[in-house]
């Protein structure tokens, strides 16, 4: 990012659009001057390049928005790939690095190329070997270097998706300290100690609190006052999808509500959440994808046969009764009774 | 000045915070001088030494000054009241229209007039753009203009083509938004898009199922007025199939 390759930019969009280049210039800035600007021997105030790129109908944000879809169109392979690995979809995720590892690629995309494919080999080892889960999840840990990264203040969106997709893959297999500092890093977002600079602030309000809850409710062990801040953190988050719109949420607070409240044996809350989690990921196009992380989730708290018996008795309320999710949210219980 | 008077107040809050030195603050950006220049304001502040802080600092600019910026979004906000309109979650839209109402031109007001309204949205929009070609307004959202209206416009112009069945140029609007929400973390793209797929594909069943379990299961969420037993009853009977029974099949297998 440098001021002569914007200014470069800028003088493409200039020829495109066929401006004159005096009229152009008119009233904000020399011929010759500007012609320093692009030789890189010297460089405008922030003051003259907004006038300059006002003269071409942008704005700084819309600017840098179209240089970001430029950017994006080039890198729309690695898009889908970051997508595909937050959806679960390792076959189309493996398809993607195959194609993408053909191209030609910086250093920071080989890293993070890698970082997917050591989390998709973890994923698919899963559970065959405990012993084996904790060492890789160490090897994980050093490769990537997660643990100082939560020391920081001040995060970009991007820095901030993958903390939580790595959290997401391992936070179970974590040693209690470690799960705490992951715990304090969600909860210093909460408490506005800890900053994420763009994106949506309400969406950003949302994945904080989906993050600290499923950090809560990861551990084996969980207080009283936790239990009842965590039950709260998740109405308020399934209420915020109200406006945010984000549906994909909606698949872990509704299964975190749900295994809580089957290990609390609340089986009326805990079917009912059930279902609102299977119909989110039906709702992202992938059951196939993803069903398979909510089995073994799911085992921890209760039995397939439990699981499939209560899908159905819900799909068959839902199938039978006019119910509104809005609604049904408002009266999920008070998860303070499961503390301890 | 507005933008440097913004940014000069958001580097010393962020400077403060850290508690750092300004000579620590500035280190390889500039000159202890010039920052007291910048941020008294007595000289304009030099594009490099805008981007050495925001590279220094891992500040996301085209955010910061989003969220800095004394005037909202204007289009960003007209997008999101279309869609609230939409999903008639009214109880959102007058925080928006507060929001925006002294910032609006002429022709953003007569949009805003509109979408309020329900008046008709597309003749509105194509007003608005000044165009009703697909491929100019395409064109325009990847040039980075004005996308969040755009992406409104055509989740309406691919309703009113289902309603007069012009299947054909549902398919574009479609192909379009398909692109697009697999770029994208908005997720409500999902539910007008797989809605346009089932129709597109319902001659091919394989296809056009998965599309519409997640379509319903989307409605759950993205509707409060039509409840899951009517809208899937509905379904049912326009393609002849219980739907219901694929949800169960796909749970049976994936947890036996």
């Amino acid at each position: 990012m440098t001021t002569k390759n914007w200014l470069y930019d800028i003088e493409t969009l200039r020829i495109e659009r066929k401006i004159n280049q005096a009229l152009f210039l008119k009233e904000i800035v020399s011929d010759r001057q500007y012609r320093r600007y692009l030789n890189g021997e010297s460089i405008p105030t922030l003051t003259i390049f907004l006038k300059l790129l006002e003269r071409l109908d942008y704005t700084l944000p819309t600017f840098l928005t179209y240089l970001e879809t430029r950017k994006m169109k080039q890198n729309q392979q690695f898009e889908q790939l970051r997508f595909a690995m937050i959806d679960f979809d390792y076959t189309t995720s493996k398809v993607l690095i195959k194609d993408i590892k053909s191209m030609q690629l910086s250093n920071d995309q080989i890293e993070t190329l890698h970082l997917y494919e050591t989390l998709i080999e973890f994923y698919e080892k899963l559970g065959q070997n405990e012993h084996l889960d904790k060492t890789r999840v160490e090897n994980i840990l050093n490769e990537t270097n997660v643990l100082s990264l939560l020391n920081h203040t001040y995060y970009s969106s991007s820095m901030f998706s993958l903390i939580n997709l790595l959290m997401n893959k391992i936070f179970n297999l974590l040693d209690q300290e470690k799960q705490q500092r992951f715990l304090s890093f969600y909860l210093d977002f909460i408490e506005n100690r800890k900053f994420v600079l763009d994106g949506d602030t309400l969406e950003n309000k949302q994945i904080v609190y989906s993050y600290y809850v499923s950090a809560i409710y990861g551990r084996s062990y969980i207080s009283e006052a936790e239990t009842k801040k965590g039950g709260q953190l998740i109405k308020d988050a399934i209420l915020l999808t109200k406006e945010t719109l984000m549906s994909y949420n909606l698949m872990a607070l509704n299964y975190l509500n749900s295994s809580m409240c089957y290990l609390h044996h609340l089986d009326q809350d805990a079917k009912k959440s059930l279902f609102y989690t299977f119909m989110s990921v039906f709702g992202t196009g992938n059951p196939e994808g993803i069903f398979p992380s909510f089995k073994l989730a799911f085992s921890q708290v209760t039995t397939p046969q439990v699981i499939i018996k209560d899908f159905k008795d819900e799909l068959k309320r839902h199938l039978e009764t006019d119910t509104y999710y809005q609604e049904e949210v408002l009266s999920y219980n008070d998860l303070s009774t499961c503390a301890g | 000045m507005t933008y440097q008077h913004a940014l000069v107040n958001y580097l010393e809050t962020y400077r403060k915070k850290h508690r750092l030195t300004i000579d620590a603050f500035i280190e390889d950006v500039t000159s202890q001088r010039s920052y007291y220049r910048y941020i008294e304001l007595t000289q304009d502040l030099p594009m490099d030494v805008l981007l050495a802080f925001t590279s220094k600092y891992n500040f996301d600019l085209k955010e910061l000054l989003d969220f800095l910026s004394d005037t909202p979004d204007v289009e960003f906000y007209l997008a999101k009241i279309r869609r609230f309109k939409r999903l008639k979650r009214h109880q959102f839209i007058d925080s928006y229209v507060n929001k925006i109402k002294h910032y609006l031109a002429d022709n953003q007001k007569h949009l805003l007039k509109s979408v309020l309204s329900d008046e008709d949205p597309l003749h509105f929009f194509n007003q608005y753009f000044k165009t009703d070609s697909m491929d100019d307004l395409i064109i325009g959202y990847n040039s980075g203009k004005q996308q969040p209206l755009i992406l409104e416009y055509m989740i309406d112009l691919g309703m009113s083509f289902l309603q007069e069945h012009k299947m054909k140029q549902l398919k574009l609007v479609c192909d379009f938004l398909d692109t697009i929400r697999k770029q994208s973390s908005d997720r409500y793209l999902d539910y007008p898009t797989t809605l346009f797929l089932v129709h597109l594909n319902k001659e091919n069943k394989q296809l056009m199922i998965p599309s519409m379990l997640s379509h319903l299961s989307l409605h759950l969420f993205f509707n409060d007025h039509e409840s899951f037993k009517s809208y899937i009853k509905k379904m049912n009977l326009q393609f002849q199939l219980d739907f219901s029974s694929f949800f169960i099949e796909i749970v049976e297998k994936k947890f036996t």
